[in-house]
């Protein structure tokens, strides 16, 4: 006895390395100190590994904006086979009377698709505002179209918010670009403007630095955050231009 | 003495009263060492105080910071040779009436609202079978490292930093203190060169976190701190996405929630500590080993709930505590060489793992994890000296690596720390100024306090607690600039002890 308390103190320090026991991954938990090291606990409630649960999230964003984005036939069918509409340079320089497209179509509502590109963030900001813009009138954009969607067809599409949209000569102040405005907020033009019939998207590059240019300044350095550049549009290895996808709705 | 016989009889059968002869010795002898030593009478002792603390915001109106009363009264009971009891228990009558219902009108503690508070309720038995051999169960605090006043060495007790005039208060824990303190000693019986050598192993079955000030809730309120200690890229990119949104024409309101996780209350989640101290040469020396919980809390979760129709969004921040390992080393002499000049160190080494943190916003498309920390180390030091020059003064500085608050390698940040008493009239009059003084940022906090006690027991304070963001030039991205570190105040205090 008299040996033994320096021997079991000593024993116990021995010992203290292994004090903290965790959990392994895959077994429950409900904070991140009972996972074992290099493992968190997941939102599920589950030890993980940081790749695991950055990829539990990034499908959870994803499923989101699914869901949220679901959205109602659009109204143009571009599978549609037949006989096609003649194309006729409507938007081609004449020194005449401008001829009229084949189809005009009203867009009833545009919003900045989710994910998928890199003006994703604006959408949850903007989308709003944007549908209200259309709501009140205060945007309009129409949809000229010269020729046909159908497969083997020409078309030659213009984007048209107002008269002077068009010029004299009967060219189109958009054709492969668009007017891109959420009101009060961002006034820009998507550059290399591809419209898609089959799913009524415009996908195109943004000019970060024109619509931060047109933003309050209040809010232009936390804007300048958000809006990431990811492509390089000139080919100096620097990206400068800003992806971003449309998901438009016509008018029937 | 001549032992006491063991409880039962000895009614066993022939034939192994040969055994039972041999078996009785060892648990005779360790009677022997057990046998009660005679104590003439149990000794109570027992002191207590009554302090009254006013203090005053300086800001507009003067609005009052706080208005206690407290009591405080320990007892001291030496039972036995080998058992002895310490208990104490501290009331405070809080002065801040919340009938803010009739039903509250009805109920004494919602008009005239008090709390409880005790450093210590143990029991301690000493020299148990073996001289030196202690043991000490329940409510203590137990503070490690020769340093003054910031111990980086001692996380057995968490900190109360809700009154930042009581620099190092720490609340008491329930655990289980084993101690060896031998008579053992090397070299010359009058100078020896080695003693002191002592042991120390504590159980704290039960994590309890830090008391923060009310101030520190700004961290999820005021929308300003919380983009200054978006300290991360994914913590900053949550901020600004919030900011913007709140700078929109039809802007977004957002409400944080935050909500504590306390590490579960089993045995995985013990803390243990250990220490082993001696004096050689004239220098106290301990090194001690701390495993458990960092007792400030950190965001490990941010869940939102997003009403993109209302334009609102609600985020619950799930705080949690980093489980730690900390590896210390203190130190501490006095120079007599130099006019007897003070001098400590004391040095923590914090292990962590990788510290995650989780932030989900739904629609608001931040979806992701990122790694605050890396798993690794970091040091907390603190090294000073004292000195008194004459009668009258008493001069202390300290410099700090890491304050109480900061954890990781990247947020650490330096500190000087200085003090000085001034006494008068026959120590009736003490002037005292304490000051920290952050390197890295130039902000500081002044605790200036003239304390008088002309007659015996008595003692009057009068003071202030001044954070520089009350000076001229003061910017709220400084630790002591920042409206989470509190407001200044001038306060004045009234104290007697029995």
């Amino acid at each position: 006895m008299r040996s033994s308390g320096p021997l079991v103190l000593t024993m116990i320090l021995g010992s203290l390395g292994l004090g903290g026991c965790t959990v392994d991954q895959g077994k429950s938990c409900k904070i991140d100190s009972d996972c074992a090291p290099g493992t968190l606990c997941s939102l599920e409630g589950t030890c993980e590994t940081m790749e695991t649960v950055a990829d539990i999230l990034a499908n959870a964003g994803q499923q989101i904006s699914t869901d949220a984005g679901a959205k109602e036939a659009k109204g143009w069918d571009c599978l549609e086979e037949g006989e096609c509409t003649a194309h006729k340079a409507v938007f081609e320089s004449t020194g005449g009377t401008c001829l009229e497209p084949a189809e005009k179509r009203i867009v009833s509502l545009l919003a900045i698709a989710e994910t998928g590109h890199a003006a994703a963030t604006l959408g949850t900001v903007s989308n709003g505002l944007i549908a209200s813009g259309f709501e009140n009138g205060t945007i309009h954009l129409e949809l000229w179209v010269d020729g046909d969607f159908g497969p083997g067809c020409d078309s030659t599409i213009a984007w048209i918010r107002r008269d002077d949209d068009r010029a004299a000569d009967c060219t189109a102040l958009f054709s492969d670009k668009m007017p891109f405005a959420i009101p009060e907020l961002v006034e820009a033009t998507v550059y290399e403007a591809q419209f898609d019939p089959c799913t009524n998207t415009v996908s195109g590059l943004l000019n970060k630095a024109e619509i931060l240019a047109s933003m309050d300044e209040a809010i232009r350095e936390t804007a300048g955050e958000l809006i990431e550049e990811d492509v390089d549009s000139d080919g100096d290895g620097v990206n400068d231009r800003t992806t971003v996808i449309l998901d438009l709705t016509f008018e029937e | 003495m001549t032992p006491n016989p063991p409880p039962t009889a000895l009614a066993l059968p022939p034939n192994r009263a040969l055994g039972a002869r041999f078996g009785i010795i060892p648990i005779l002898a360790v009677m022997t060492l057990w046998a009660p030593t005679a104590l003439a009478e149990p000794s109570l002792t027992w002191r207590g105080s009554v302090e009254a603390d006013m203090r005053v915001l300086a800001a507009d109106s003067a609005p009052f910071e706080r208005l206690e009363t407290t009591a405080d009264a320990i007892l001291n009971a030496r039972l036995s040779t080998h058992v002895s009891a310490v208990g104490n228990l501290r009331l405070i009558f809080r002065e801040f009436s919340v009938p803010n219902t009739f039903g509250a009108l009805t109920d004494r503690t919602r008009i005239d609202p008090y709390r409880l508070e005790s450093d210590s309720l143990f029991v301690e038995f000493t020299d148990m079978g073996l001289d030196g051999f202690d043991m000490r169960l329940g409510r203590q605090q137990l503070i490690w490292g020769s340093a003054d006043r910031f111990h980086p060495t001692s996380n057995l007790n968490p900190l109360d930093v809700e009154d930042p005039l009581l620099f190092g208060k720490v609340i008491a824990n329930e655990m289980m203190v084993l101690s060896y303190r031998p008579d053992w000693t090397l070299g010359d019986e009058d100078e020896p060169w080695l003693d002191e050598f002592g042991l120390e192993l504590a159980v704290v079955p039960f994590f309890k976190p830090a008391q923060l000030p009310a101030s520190a809730g700004l961290a999820f309120t005021d929308a300003d701190e919380q983009a200054r200690r978006a300290d991360t890229p994914l913590l900053k990119k949550l901020v600004d996405q919030q900011q913007f949104m709140m700078g929109l024409n039809d802007p977004w309101t957002f409400d944080t929630n935050p909500v504590v996780e306390l590490p579960e209350r089993n045995g995985r989640n013990v803390m243990l500590g250990a220490r082993m101290s001696f004096t050689l040469l004239d220098v106290d020396l301990g090194f001690s080993y701390f495993n458990g919980f960092d007792d400030f809390p950190r965001a490990e979760k941010v869940v939102a709930d997003v009403d993109g129709d209302n334009l609102y969004a609600a985020s619950v921040v799930t705080l949690t505590y980093p489980r730690v390992q900390v590896v210390g080393f203190d130190m501490a002499t006095s120079l007599d060489w130099l006019d007897g000049v003070g001098l400590w160190a004391e040095v923590g080494l914090t292990f962590h793992e990788d510290l995650y943190r989780i932030i989900t916003t739904g629609s608001i498309q931040i979806n992701e994890v990122e790694r605050e920390h890396e798993a690794g180390s970091f040091l907390k030091a603190t090294v000073g000296m004292d000195h008194s020059p004459t009668s009258w003064l008493y001069i202390n500085v300290q410099y700090l690596r890491g304050f109480l608050d900061e954890f990781g390698a990247r947020n650490l940040q330096n500190y000087l720390v200085a003090g000085m008493d001034i006494k008068l009239a026959r120590d009736v009059v003490l002037i005292r100024t304490f000051s920290i003084f952050n390197i890295d940022d130039g902000s500081f906090v002044l605790f200036p306090a003239l304390i008088l006690k002309p007659w015996d027991s008595g003692e009057i304070s009068l003071g202030a607690f001044l954070y520089s963001a009350s000076f001229p030039g003061a910017d709220p991205t400084r630790k002591f600039d920042s409206p989470a570190a509190g407001g200044s105040n001038i306060f004045l205090k009234a104290r007697a002890s029995f």
